[in-house]
């Protein structure tokens, strides 16, 4: 059966420890009971979390609804982000896991990409580097959410156009639950037919997630 | 087992008298090998805690040789056959003190292994977090798991089995524990690194404990003991609160089984107490989680369509022409459209020409095409007049002796051509008629080409003397064969898809105008007869076949007849099966909920 491999790049670095990363949990929540309540979704989507801070990992491996539970989040107590390492894990995730159409299986439908960092990448080469690596991997969407103060949006811009890259006041409950509300509905639009090179257009996202300005 | 736990196992052996040991001594050998395994297996369980930060020692008052309540350490010995090893073959639970130790090793007959020890409050780890293979590392620094697991195999593992080996033999011989044998327990606490799964999550905990996920109306079975460490000592175990989830709970078994209800998030509770707890109505508790998924087929809406739009189109359509042969359709909005009163964006077209041709067409508008409903109306309908006009002119008595020809000799190149040409100029042109068409209604709306874009399928046939002929034109995904029943099935093309599902060509796209290309796309045949030609959409052939190799294989295809005239007795060959049709197009294919559209000449 065809899936909708949906993959979400998650921040855990120092910064997120303590309330951020509760209120990150609490939205995966949202995500999930929101999800579960869409037929489509319940289905099709498959879910796969990995983080990044220090270190980069895989926090649960493509996984669907029926089945998912969400993990225990660890944050360290400081230290890098790493997030062209963690672009570089996804594409090889993305290179093993996602189902292409062959004459013997029908392909899964084009992966999306929801990325939330709260910072900016400390490997800022290797994040280079690895940008036209995810470009190369047919994802449907690549939204990438700068979250909180400390967030430098204009690295995000380099890797997903401007109505993908959204800002995130704070890193509380309340602005992390509209972001999965909003990243739910944006799953649910992903399993349109379209051309090859047709990118899906996303909902409009609630007041507290912003598209940043020029 | 817990490293505390062990050291105290091993403070309480040095401060035993000399009775305990002389019978422990009988177990000399074998135990102290088991004795080895144990504490092997103790510090990798202990380091992983370490790890996690968690480290929750518990201290025990050697002088004393009691244990703090609250802390205790219990010491489980699994008796165990010398060939089984068996989590379940728990049956004792001993306290770290004397007596009952002595007890339990003279009751024991064969080998004893002390597998774990677990303290009361131990840290929770979420039952799959804990499986080192989901963790995949990336990192450039040194403390990776990976590292932490080479660690194990290193020399300082080595060197803790050779120190307890030491402290045992000097426990073992001196029958007082000295303040020597302390510190080098209390040494080899401190230095251990390494890491292994640690799969059971400990029965107490501050965090709720994670179910399984059911899903309503589908069999619920989970044995609860998977939830204990093997040697908790459990002996008496519930569950509460499962009122409204449909489950219950065996009390014997152990297992939570039903057929669950109601979707949602539920929190029922544990309640377990252990053999050494000796009041029989005092119970420990915790916390489950239990999350319920919704039935998919319970999700889906039925929302009607927006009657006032300029393209609106019934949700569902269907047509029958009866001649020689019965020529049906059916066309019906999938469930994922429904589900958001959305257009169904399919359609399909038949004709019947008196002079013996069927006319079928099919098409799919593309999801993300605004007005793709209206593209595929406009294709199907068009395409029909165009042949009407021209097919006479184009397919005349010549043709017709050519046919015959072919048909006595395929392998005759130059007439096979002759025809090819004659039904590439016929059907390619009905095409592009359509296309011009779209481009008409684009430009009257000045909205963009693609927004119409459509996929099609056009056949044309006619029963001759020497028997069939079946041309088409394909574009885009779904299928259509000639299908024989248990013989073979010939497909005229292949359908059109890109790397990923959802992704295939429309019939307003530019390259698909390529000379080259648009030859490639008409097809014909010649066959004395068959059961059925059956142009389908990608709705039915994505559910029915999934893969482009199955589109080929002809068990699919019987299968899929079956299937159809269970529903539909089309062998009748009567004009009145619309209606079982478009039933039977409503067929349950989790995962498949596009439109589906299906054209039949039986």
């Amino acid at each position: 059966m065809r899936r909708l491999p949906v993959y979400l790049l998650l921040d855990t670095s120092g910064s997120m420890r303590g309330e951020p990363i509760e209120s990150v949990k609490m939205g995966l929540q949202m995500l999930l009971a929101s999800l579960r309540q869409d037929p489509f979704a319940l289905e099709s989507v498959y879910l796969c979390i990995i983080t990044f801070d220090r270190d980069v990992r895989v926090l649960i491996p493509l996984e669907g609804l029926e089945h998912f539970q969400i993990p225990e989040i660890q944050t360290p107590e400081s230290g890098p982000t790493h997030l062209g390492a963690a672009l570089k894990l996804l594409c090889e995730r993305v290179d093993n896991e996602v189902r292409k159409n062959t004459i013997d299986q029908k392909g899964d439908w084009r992966p999306l990409l929801f990325l939330m960092t709260d910072g900016s990448p400390s490997d800022i080469q290797q994040y280079r580097k690895m940008i036209p690596e995810i470009k190369n991997r047919n994802f449907a969407t690549i939204v990438a959410c700068a979250a909180g103060t400390k967030a430098r949006e204009e690295y995000l811009l380099e890797l997903t156009d401007r109505q993908s890259v959204v800002s995130l006041d704070t890193t509380d409950a309340t602005s992390f639950r509209q972001f999965f509300k909003w990243v739910s509905a944006s799953i649910s639009t992903g399993n349109m037919s379209m051309g090859a090179t047709g990118q899906i257009v996303l909902p409009p996202p609630p007041p507290e997630v912003h598209h940043v300005a020029v | 087992m817990e490293r505390k736990q062990f050291s105290a196992l091993i403070e309480f052996m040095a401060n035993s008298t000399d009775d305990v040991w002389a019978n422990f001594n009988n177990f000399a050998g074998v135990e102290i090998n088991a004795l080895l395994v144990c504490w092997q297996k103790f510090q990798v369980e202990k380091l992983l805690m370490q790890e996690q930060g968690e480290n929750k020692m518990v201290r025990t008052d050697n002088k004393n040789n009691t244990n703090n309540t609250t802390t205790a350490a219990r010491v489980n010995i699994d008796i165990i056959n010398q060939n089984t090893l068996g989590e379940k073959e728990v049956e004792n639970i001993l306290q770290a003190d004397e007596i009952a130790l002595v007890e339990e090793i003279q009751k024991s007959q064969s080998s004893t292994i002390i597998t774990e020890i677990v303290p009361v409050s131990e840290p929770t780890s979420p039952l799959k977090n804990s499986d080192p293979t989901n963790q995949v590392t990336a990192s450039n620094n040194s403390s990776s798991q990976e590292d932490l697991t080479d660690k194990l195999t290193n020399s300082s593992a080595k060197k803790e089995n050779a120190e307890l080996s030491e402290v045992l033999k000097e426990t073992k011989y001196s029958s007082a524990g000295t303040d020597n044998n302390k510190t080098e327990t209390e040494q080899t606490k401190d230095s251990i690194r390494a890491q292994a799964p640690s799969p059971k999550k400990p029965l107490v905990s501050s965090q709720p404990i994670l179910l399984p996920n059911g899903t309503v109306g589908k069999p619920y079975k989970f044995n609860v003991l998977k939830l204990c460490s093997s040697s908790s000592g459990i002996v008496e175990l519930h569950v509460e609160g499962l009122e409204s989830t449909g489950l219950h709970f065996e009390a014997d078994t152990w297992i939570l089984e039903g057929i669950p209800e109601k979707p949602g998030d539920f929190s029922p509770s544990i309640l377990y107490r252990s053999k050494r707890q000796n009041d029989p109505s005092s119970f420990a508790k915790s916390t489950l989680s239990l999350t319920i998924n919704a039935d998919p087929k319970s999700l889906w809406k039925d929302l009607p369509s927006d009657k006032t739009d300029p393209y609106w189109k019934p949700d569902s359509d269907s047509k029958v022409l009866l001649q020689k042969r019965l020529l049906i359709a059916a066309s019906q909005r999938g469930r994922s459209h429904a589900h958001e009163g959305k257009f169904r964006d399919d359609d399909f077209g038949l004709d019947y020409l008196n002079d013996g041709w069927y006319l079928a067409t099919v098409a799919d508008g593309a999801g993300s095409s605004k007005f793709s409903r209206k593209g595929s109306k406009i294709v199907c309908s068009c395409v029909l007049d165009y042949l009407k006009q021209n097919m006479g002119v184009a397919f005349d008595t010549d043709f017709e002796i050519n046919l015959t020809k072919y048909s006595c000799n395929k392998e005759n190149i130059t007439i096979k051509k002759t025809i090819q040409d004659k039904v590439y100029t016929l059907l390619a042109g009905a095409a592009h008629a359509a296309f011009k068409k779209i481009q008409e209604e684009a430009s009257i709306q000045s909205v963009p080409l693609k927004d119409y874009a459509t996929t099609l399928i056009v056949s044309v046939m006619r029963q001759y003397e020497f028997g069939w002929f079946v041309g088409a034109y394909w574009v885009g995904d779904g299928g259509i064969g000639i299908y024989s029943r248990d013989s073979d099935v010939r497909l005229l093309g292949e359908p059109d898809g890109g790397e990923f599902a959802g992704q295939t060509r429309f019939i307003t796209m530019p390259e698909v105008w390529e000379a080259s290309e648009i030859y490639k796309r008409v097809r014909f045949e010649v066959i004395d007869d068959f059961t059925a030609v059956i142009l389908m959409t990608d709705g039915i052939t994505d559910a029915k076949f999934e893969s482009e190799n199955n589109l080929k294989n002809i068990e699919k295809w019987d299968i899929l007849w079956d299937d159809l005239t269970r529903t539909v007795p089309l062998a009748q060959r009567d004009g009145s099966h619309e209606k079982e049709l478009l039933q039977w197009l409503n067929f349950w294919s989790p995962g498949n909920h596009d439109d589906r559209t299906i054209a039949i000449l039986v």
